[in-house]
């Protein structure tokens, strides 16, 4: 009966040991959740540049957590400011500035959803030249 | 790698775990406690609990402020307090990890007052008993902070999640305490017959906790996984196949407990056996944290549904594909019949209580013989309904079905398709002349089957079908691009079989899902067409001006416009779709009075052309479809339904035969969202 005991043991620590290699080979991957639609919506052309950008998302946002930010064909990056929506918990509004040059404009920008994680992403619109 | 704050939350959850499950135990066994090793085991379970509680309240503590930097997308825990402030008090999820902290230090003090009044064990017990449930309280509000509040079925989904945490709790804070009683040391003489009833009062305990455990975790996975591709397909899922493989484990100890061990324990409790329990039970702990490691894992990382999906195997099951196929029912069904005669062999040879007396085989020819027909089956069966998949099979995008998307498809398609597939779609171009019959290029406006999944015509635009002359794209056009084109070959495939679509309604038609595109309402405000899904049935209407058609295109507009309130009462309102500059006045007139389609409007109009081909016209030989008026009614649901081109008939010209179909879908009962272009 022992014997018979010892040797289980022995099958299932070894079962244990393969398992947890198992365990050890998958590597950590960033959250993703949604961006449900925009305006702008992503790959817009536009006629004339837009004074604030919406973004819904697929899960309620946090606006305190919320960074949007411009992505220039050169130079650092120009933080945007943002706002929740107090009628919608997926939506946040995105000032934009006065001199949006026209061509694409790239956004960044990255989100604390409701069930504590983290959506980073970008979209990009353009705006034609007048 | 495992993520360090995933380590902390799992701290955070097996400390909370052992004060409510120790917590429970003592008080579930504290009539038997009056004997000497009681009192001795209490003392050792009630110090374990007063450590327990301080670190789960640092771990979840120090969890917050890892989640705070996460969502200011600072490095784990080098965050300054101004931004763990803010999470903490501007944020849902920081308001319900101060909960989470205030329960967990809250959990110090009862444990705290155990410890000292241990000599007065009924104050003691009572206090353990309250640390357990402040405990359980914490355990309970994590779910809030995770995946199960996105759920469709949020109710269902955080009960099963609270129940999950709690049964997890009773069973794995238990064993601690077990170790504490029989594997600390040889168990003395005292201990013996006290030790005997623990263990058969914690097994029922542990019973009852893991039929919870494995009810709400198969609920959980249902919700939050959905599908078998999102299983083996995706890290969470092969965390999850992790995690069930350690509780198939846990089952093999616990079981082996249950039905040898502990019955030997209960008539001679001797030295032998108390070791060979322990160390089960000290196994059973390990893989219950492991288990535990890995839940606080996936909790990090998104479900499936947000996941991209990587099919590992060069096939997969599609009943849909395969079913209409002459003999796949017959080999599917046999195939079946044979397995379950296999299991049979297989059970009759190893349970000699199930054999029955016809069945004279000897055990290993048995065993052998069931094994065979097994195979024998499995290979009869699943080829049969096996179907091609690659790695992208089961990939979608969240490039939405929308005119934009299609028809910048429609334009890739121009410029890097037509020379095999011809300007018609139709596998006929220039090239195609030259390619031997077996590898022609393929007919585009043929119907898409089940056969084949959006994410397998993804993987042939990107890596070219292999033996064939159809190269890959990866190189040449963006992944947004090549979606595009995907978008662009089911609105172009789908616009063929639309042709059979009707100016009458015929009614259970739900198939035909209608192109997004934006449009400003009446009151200016931005809206997209699905956003009207259950609120209004839209009768979207393709003008086409030329010099010589604007006044005509203008007096249908006005009969329109005339009757908006009339269609508004039937639950239906109108959308402009007028591009080009000979149309502009009627986009003006429009404005403030109806939906208008004033943005990327030459891409709704081509988009919508696409699906104006009928049995009669002569619209085959172009994929980009001329301009023409055509009006669309799309039903509350989200389908269109009905359509009408003036040059094959003047039936909606009465306007009243328009209401006639407007009524019909009043009284339809809703219908589910339509499916993206490639689901079957």
């Amino acid at each position: 009966m022992r014997r018979a005991i010892d040797r289980r043991e022995r099958v299932l620590l070894f079962y244990l040991v393969v398992l947890f290699g198992f365990g050890l080979g998958i590597s950590g991957a960033a959250a993703h959740s949604r961006l449900v639609k925009s305006d702008p919506s992503a790959r817009a052309v536009l006629d004339k540049a837009p004074k604030e950008l919406k973004l819904w998302f697929n899960e309620g946002v946090e606006p305190a957590f919320a960074k949007v930010w411009i992505v220039p064909a050169q130079g650092a990056q120009i933080p945007l400011t943002s706002q929740g929506d107090s009628s919608d918990p997926r939506l946040l509004k995105v000032a934009l500035p006065d001199n949006l040059p026209a061509g694409p404009v790239n956004i960044g920008y990255h989100m604390l959803s409701v069930d504590g994680h983290t959506v980073d992403d970008k979209l990009t619109f353009t705006v034609k030249a007048p | 790698m495992l993520d360090p704050f995933a380590i902390v939350r799992a701290i955070a959850t097996l400390a909370a775990a052992i004060v409510l499950g120790s917590g429970v135990l003592v008080w579930y066994t504290r009539d038997a406690l009056a004997p000497a090793g009681g009192s001795v085991w209490r003392r050792r379970v009630v110090f374990s609990v007063l450590v327990s509680a301080f670190a789960g309240a640092v771990a979840t503590g120090l969890g917050a402020v890892g989640a705070a930097a996460d969502a200011a997308g600072a490095a784990r825990f080098s965050v300054n307090g101004a931004i763990v402030g803010t999470f903490l008090f501007k944020t849902g999820v920081g308001r319900i990890a101060i909960i989470e902290i205030g329960y967990a230090v809250a959990a110090c003090i009862p444990a705290v007052i155990a410890w000292v009044t241990l000599k007065k064990s009924a104050i003691s017990d009572l206090s353990l008993l309250s640390a357990a449930v402040i405990a359980a309280l914490g355990l309970a509000t994590f779910p809030f902070n995770s995946h199960p509040v996105t759920l469709d079925q949020q109710i269902a989904g955080l009960s099963a999640s609270i129940a999950h945490r709690l049964a997890l709790g009773v069973w794995l804070g238990g064993l601690p305490a077990l170790i504490l009683l029989i594997g600390a040391g040889p168990v003395p003489d005292d201990t013996r017959r006290l030790a005997a009833v623990i263990l058969r009062r914690f097994s029922r305990l542990a019973m009852v906790a893991m039929c919870v455990i494995v009810v709400t975790g198969t609920l959980l996975t249902w919700f939050l996984v959905g599908n078998f591709p999102g299983i083996i397909g995706t890290e969470y899922g092969r965390l999850l196949i992790l995690k069930l493989a350690l509780l198939g484990g846990i089952f093999v100890i616990a079981g082996g407990l249950q039905r040898h061990l502990l019955p030997m324990l209960e008539v001679k409790p001797s030295d032998p056996t108390f070791r060979s329990y322990a160390n089960r039970v000290k196994l059973e702990t390990v893989v219950a944290v492991l288990i535990v490691i890995v839940a606080s894992d996936m909790a990090s990382l998104a479900p499936p549904e947000h996941e991209n999906i990587v099919w590992p195997l060069p096939f997969r099951l599609s009943f849909a594909a395969t079913w209409a196929i002459p003999w796949v029912p017959t080999r599917f069904i046999g195939g079946h019949v044979l397995i379950l005669l296999g299991l049979a062999a297989l059970a009759f040879s190893l349970m000699p209580s199930l054999r029955p007396a016809w069945f004279r085989l000897r055990p290993t020819t048995g065993l052998t013989a069931g094994i065979a027909t097994m195979l024998a089956g499995s290979a009869l069966a699943f080829p049969a309904v096996s179907v091609q998949a690659f790695p992208d099979t089961y990939l979608a995008t969240d490039i939405p079905f929308a005119a934009t998307s299609i028809t910048a498809g429609l334009k890739h398609y121009e410029d890097n398709c037509t020379p095999c597939h011809g300007v018609s779609g139709h596998g006929n171009g220039p090239l195609a002349a030259s390619m031997p019959d077996t590898q022609k290029p393929a007919d585009l406006s043929a119907p898409h089957t089940a056969l084949h999944t959006g994410g397998d015509l993804y993987w042939w635009v990107t890596h070219g079908i292999e033996r064939t002359p159809m190269p890959g794209f990866g190189d040449v056009l963006t992944d947004d691009e090549r979606w595009d084109i995907i978008n662009f070959l089911g609105a172009f495939s789908i616009g063929y079989q639309a042709r059979i679509i009707e100016p009458k309604i015929n009614s259970g038609q739900y198939w035909l899902a209608p192109p997004d595109f934006q449009v400003t309402d009446e009151t200016s405000n931005t809206n997209i067409l699905s956003d009207y899904r259950l609120k209004s049935a839209i009768l979207v209407v393709l003008f086409s001006c030329t010099q010589e058609n604007v006044a005509q295109e203008t007096a249908r507009l006005e009969q329109l416009l005339a009757a908006r309130e009339r269609m508004a009462e039937l639950g239906a309102k109108i959308s402009l779709v007028a591009s080009g500059k000979i149309c502009e006045p009627l986009r003006r007139l429009a404005t403030g009075k109806i939906l208008v389609a004033d943005r990327d409007t030459a891409d709704v109009a081509a988009t919508y052309g696409l699906y104006t081909r009928t049995f009669l016209n002569r619209k085959m030989d172009v994929v980009r479809v001329p301009a023409t008026h055509a009006e669309f009614l799309i039903d509350r649901s989200g389908y269109i339904r009905a359509r009408w081109l003036p040059e094959e008939d003047n039936s909606w010209s009465d306007l009243g035969f328009v209401e006639t179909q407007l009524q019909m879908l009043a009284r339809e009962p809703p219908a589910p969202p339509p499916p993206g272009p490639h689901d079957h």
